[in-house]
């Protein structure tokens, strides 16, 4: 007599993959219609389909078709599958932006004259011999 | 005619080291195999899909999901018993008794030749060994662990 292990062996990624998948699939949709509350029987009138198809669905090794995956997420309102896109975009890779700091000597007999009634924190760029006021805070 | 059964642990299901479901056998006493080597063994080749998918799918709550009651039905007369069938196995049957969230044991199972299994002495007769079994688990309080079940033994009827 073979022992559980030895025939687990036998099987390949690809069943396993494919149960995976499928179980998923199942348990996703389920959590869905936990969510919504619906009934199985609600989600098969919602999909016009007969309740006891949609209970095979449920089942954990029904082989989905991509249409029907469609029809399941149109009706639920939500994805099944996130899908990868980025893997196929011929992306260049980012441009390095470089940020340079110099040194800016002050001359604050230069600043020009702030009012009294203008409180706060005033923000002031200097460029050749001239000061712009950049940013006043209320 | 009193038969003891004892529990075999299922860790040829187990991958690594996390386990999310613990799954044990029922094995008659003397006996060599447990129920559930028996049955997988005797309809490997007849059920062959259904077996892999039920042996996969076992083995994926055992190390990912745990137990999920929507891979299996309630086969009690009323439903009120925790005795299970893995589901889409055909008409092969795969009994368990689900414990709790994380524990079932198999009770081993047969192919359904009739439209009612209770019209089948074989699948009868293992429902009503669960069903038995059950009443022991519940009256004497019996917590199944990785750690007492080659302890557990129940004697019963049949």
């Amino acid at each position: 007599m073979k022992s559980i292990k030895d025939i687990l062996s036998q099987y390949n990624e690809i069943d396993e993959r494919y149960i995976r998948i499928s179980m998923d699939l199942a348990s996703q949709i389920s959590a869905y219609l936990k969510e919504k509350k619906w009934s199985q029987a609600k989600f098969a009138m919602e999909l016009k389909k007969n309740e006891s198809e949609v209970s095979k669905w449920l089942s954990g090794t029904h082989n989905f078709t991509v249409k029907t995956l469609a029809l399941i997420e149109s009706v639920l309102k939500k994805d099944l599958f996130v899908i990868p896109l980025d893997i196929n975009k011929n992306s260049k890779p980012k441009e390095k932006i470089v940020v340079k700091f110099a040194p800016v000597f002050i001359n604050f007999n230069d600043m020009p004259n702030i009012p009294l009634e203008d409180e706060g924190i005033h923000l002031y760029s200097y460029y050749n011999g001239e000061y712009k006021l950049n940013y006043k805070s209320n | 005619m009193k038969v003891i059964y004892g529990l075999k642990y299922d860790e040829d299901l187990v991958l690594g080291e996390e386990e999310n479901a613990l799954v044990y056998s029922l094995i008659k006493d003397g006996e060599e195999h447990d129920l559930f080597t028996e049955v997988i063994n005797k309809y490997e080749k007849r059920y062959s899909q259904q077996i892999k998918f039920a042996l996969l799918r076992l083995k994926r709550m055992v190390n990912k999901r745990g137990i999920q009651l929507d891979e299996f039905e309630n086969e009690s007369e009323d439903g009120t018993l925790p005795i299970y069938k893995l589901n889409q196995t055909g008409k092969l049957r795969l009994y368990f008794i689900v414990v709790d969230q994380i524990t079932i044991i198999c009770g081993g199972g047969e192919e359904k030749l009739v439209v009612k299994w209770q019209d089948d002495p074989k699948l009868r007769k293992i429902v009503e060994r669960l069903k038995k079994i059950i009443i022991e688990i519940d009256e004497n309080d019996i917590k199944i662990t990785k750690e007492n079940f080659s302890r557990i033994f129940f004697e019963i009827d049949e």
